[in-house]
């Protein structure tokens, strides 16, 4: 990817598409299939997939903006070994100031914190971004990226919640006049598997109205 | 950067070297300059997690602070240590030193356990006891009260390390908490007989409850510590009495 230019207006044209592209035409988790495992595994709820996704937004933007600092220095043999480094660096001190400072938060993040390490989004946004641009570019590329993959989570968990247990953030949505006419919640779409088919049927939808993406992979 | 080739082996390991050097320096630091404030928060959690096994509205113990909680915990509980045979060891459980974790697995026969008591308002004393087991990823653990016929379970409190959200982590959720309230853990003949349920297969009766829905080995995780838990103060847990 070229650099992009600086002296522009604070988000340049180019600039806003590195936000935006992720969040459709270059989307993490339905274009590039990236990230899925850690959509599978914390969906299962909404409120849990909005705490991911803010998590990940965190770690992919601060990861890029640092990678990127430094990329000039990196020896490219073990480039792969630093970028691991910064996130695992990172993860934890984030879980460390969680749990000074945001106990209650903690204790509801210390699943997700360590899975964020795994994600492949953080490190397939160093590797194909971060290592080739300016901090600024990397921060917005690293935004846009953790968006795109939060839309895809938030709409995981609503899904699975919603038919799973009748609930959204933990109310009860789905009245008990439905469930007296023998409406019962869906015990699948609380297991891992509803995730695959659930991002399935996005991808078919993304990919029927947006015939260019077929077979870009 | 020209007068470094960044391919060359002593460039690669002396910036590999420099890079270890500075996370670990600024994670060490991180660490130990928060640790103060993360030890003070994890004492007032265990305090919260004793109250939330025996008041009698534990869902309300989350939304108090940190003053109430202390207050009640210092004017309503105290603890003390037993060895296997029932005998006190310590008058008080050294709060931030005690680790019951380690006493578990690592002593055998010489593990020293707590016991807390809890004064409710109409003066009538329960027993708290700690609890420790396996989940389906990591350690879960917790409080159970008991009334002082040592088999009527006044309320729990449980806590995990990383069983899954939404299936197995439910076990921290009233829902599934509540369910404890008033069961008996030995049947009329003084029997071990209490039963944590596959989901969905406990009816009634008051030797049981109902699990957690696609957290299978966590419910069955439940179960096994809480009959661990017994079988470990049975010097305390006598059915002979009943």
């Amino acid at each position: 990817m070229a650099e992009v230019a600086s002296k522009k207006p604070l988000l340049s044209k180019q600039d806003r598409k590195l936000v935006s592209d992720p969040l459709n035409d270059n989307n993490p988790i339905t274009v590039q299939v990236l990230g899925v495992c850690s959509a599978l595994a914390v969906t299962s709820n909404l409120a849990n997939s909005i705490v991911m996704s803010v998590a990940v937004i965190l770690v992919t933007a601060a990861a890029n903006v640092t990678i990127s600092s430094i990329r000039n220095l990196i020896p490219t043999r073990v480039r792969m070994i630093v970028q691991l480094v910064v996130i695992a660096a990172l993860v934890i001190a984030v879980r460390e100031a969680l749990q000074a400072f945001a106990f209650p938060v903690y204790k509801e993040l210390a699943v997700y914190v360590g899975l964020i390490i795994t994600n492949c989004i953080v490190m397939g946004r160093l590797e194909a971004f971060a290592m080739a641009n300016r901090p600024f570019p990397a921060l917005l590329d690293g935004i846009g990226n953790g968006l795109g993959y939060g839309v895809i989570l938030i709409a995981v968990g609503f899904f699975r919640e919603l038919f799973g247990a009748g609930k959204l953030l933990g109310y009860k949505v789905i009245p008990n006049v439905i469930y007296d006419f023998g409406y019962t919640d869906n015990g699948i779409m609380i297991l891992p598997i509803a995730s695959i088919f659930l991002i399935g049927i996005f991808i078919w939808v993304q990919r029927s109205f947006y015939q260019d993406l077929i077979d870009i992979s | 950067m020209s007068k470094f080739n960044k391919d060359s082996n002593v460039y690669t390991i002396g910036f590999l070297a420099i890079l270890a050097l500075v996370v670990a320096l600024t994670l060490g630091v991180l660490s130990q300059s928060l640790k103060p404030l993360s030890d003070a928060n994890i004492k007032l959690d265990t305090r919260k997690k004793i109250l939330m096994s025996c008041v009698s509205d534990p869902n309300s113990v989350a939304t108090k602070d940190e003053t109430w909680i202390n207050d009640t915990y210092e004017n309503a509980i105290s603890g003390i240590l037993i060895d296997i045979n029932g005998d006190t060891v310590a008058d008080v459980v050294p709060e931030g030193s005690y680790d019951f974790r380690n006493e578990v697995k690592n002593k055998g026969d010489a593990r020293q356990i707590p016991i807390y008591s809890y004064t409710d308002e109409k003066d009538s004393t329960y027993y708290i006891v700690q609890m420790i087991g396996m989940g389906l990823w990591d350690e879960i653990n917790g409080y159970l009260c008991i009334g002082s016929d040592w088999n009527t379970i006044k309320g729990v409190a449980f806590d995990h390390k990383g069983e899954t959200p939404g299936l197995g982590a439910e076990l921290v959720k009233p829902w599934f908490t509540s369910q404890f309230i008033n069961k008996k853990l030995f049947d009329q003949e003084g029997n071990y007989a209490f039963k944590v349920y596959k989901a969905g297969k406990y009816t009634s009766g008051e030797n049981g409850v109902d699990g957690m829905s696609g957290a299978t080995l966590t419910t069955e995780g439940v179960d096994m510590m809480v009959r661990a838990t017994v079988d470990m103060y049975s010097s305390k847990f006598n059915p002979v009495n009943l």
